[in-house]
């Protein structure tokens, strides 16, 4: 089973960058927002990402661990991963497309 | 910066309000992260979508407020029907075809923002989500053309069919969002569009009146709707 993402309306796009980093490990607030600015090349507001935060909590895809000094880590649960998987599966198979049909169209 | 964090609700200041200080301690916000700050302290209070016990507990404190759209929905629904029985009911005059609309046509004309409103507010309480571009962009050609149809002529004619596109738009999403079958959708939507064929010289007046039945109707299943728990299932 898995959750969806679209219903969380502009919160979705920080939502699944959000996940992805979570998928390397718990990690804090500041810390989730430097890599995501690093490895999806935009940043995220911190207004955004404590309201995306909040949304995957209260939806059980993220969970969050005892405060270290104020910083809380947060973690994906087993329906965060399944719905981070079910995604990106949907992207690949969506680029997957795109990708074959550019090549079968040939230069312009 | 505290300050700022005073436009956030005091429940989400107690559960978020310390990482995020320490958030802003760590990294320097620049100009556009205050405007997003703000931006996220509207949405925390349009919005409370805190885990755990605070949210429920409100939504127990007022459960009415969860209600508010779907009985919304049967007022318009409603105020619609009272404004199309005022017309249709009314005797035809001999001099002319028209019959005097007198009040009935602010009441219709209020009758469908007022519903449009209401319903697409439900279907954003419905997925527990924010209101996306879609939902506000809808809400503000359903006002506004509202506006533009109480200008007289040929605003009516333009507010009123761009009233009519919309609230068909808003009933198709409502329905679809709850899962409704798509033949029931597209009836749905058939029976508002046959509004454009109304006419006050003649009882196809009457042809409107399928937009407020099915504004009630829907009103009542999102009130009387049974309310998921609260609380988040663990993973």
């Amino acid at each position: 089973m898995s959750a969806d993402l679209g219903d969380l309306g502009r919160f979705a796009e920080p939502s699944l960058l959000i996940l992805v980093s979570l998928s390397a490990g718990p990690n804090h607030g500041y810390a989730i927002m430097e890599d995501v600015e690093a490895f999806g090349g935009k940043g995220i507001g911190p207004g955004t990402l404590y309201a995306a935060l909040a949304r995957l909590e209260a939806r059980g895809l993220i969970e969050a661990l005892p405060p270290q000094d104020r910083r809380r880590p947060y973690r994906l649960t087993g329906l965060g991963a399944t719905t981070l998987r079910a995604q990106l599966e949907g992207l690949e198979g969506f680029a997957r497309t795109g990708l074959r049909r550019l090549e079968g169209a040939g230069p312009a | 910066m505290s300050a700022l964090l005073r436009l956030y609700p005091r429940a989400w200041r107690e559960r978020y309000g310390d990482e995020l200080m320490a958030l802003l301690e760590d990294r320097q916000p620049s100009p556009l992260d205050l405007v997003d700050l703000v931006r996220g302290a509207f949405d925390a209070r349009l919005h409370p979508q805190l885990p755990g016990a605070q949210p429920a507990k409100s939504e127990r404190k007022d459960p009415m407020s969860d209600r508010l759209p779907g009985v919304t929905a049967i007022g318009g629904g409603l105020l619609f029907l009272a404004g199309v029985a005022m017309v249709g009911l009314a005797p035809l005059p001999s001099f002319d075809g028209y019959r005097e609309t007198g009040l009935a046509l602010p009441a219709i004309l209020l009758g469908l923002p007022l519903i449009d409103v209401a319903l697409i507010s439900a279907a954003v309480r419905r997925r527990g989500g924010a209101w996306g571009r879609v939902d506000t962009w809808l809400a503000i050609f359903a006002v506004g053309s509202t506006a533009v149809s109480l200008t007289g002529w040929p605003g009516l004619m333009l507010g009123f069919l761009t009233l009519i596109a919309v609230t068909a738009t808003v009933f198709a999403r409502y329905l679809r969002n709850a899962g409704a079958p798509p033949l029931i959708v597209a009836v749905a939507v058939a029976a508002t569009i046959l509004a454009v064929s109304a006419n006050t010289e003649d009882d196809r007046i009457w042809l409107m009146a399928p937009i407020g039945l099915l504004a009630v109707v829907v009103g009542l299943l999102s009130a009387l709707r049974p309310r998921p728990s609260a609380s988040v299932e663990p993973a």
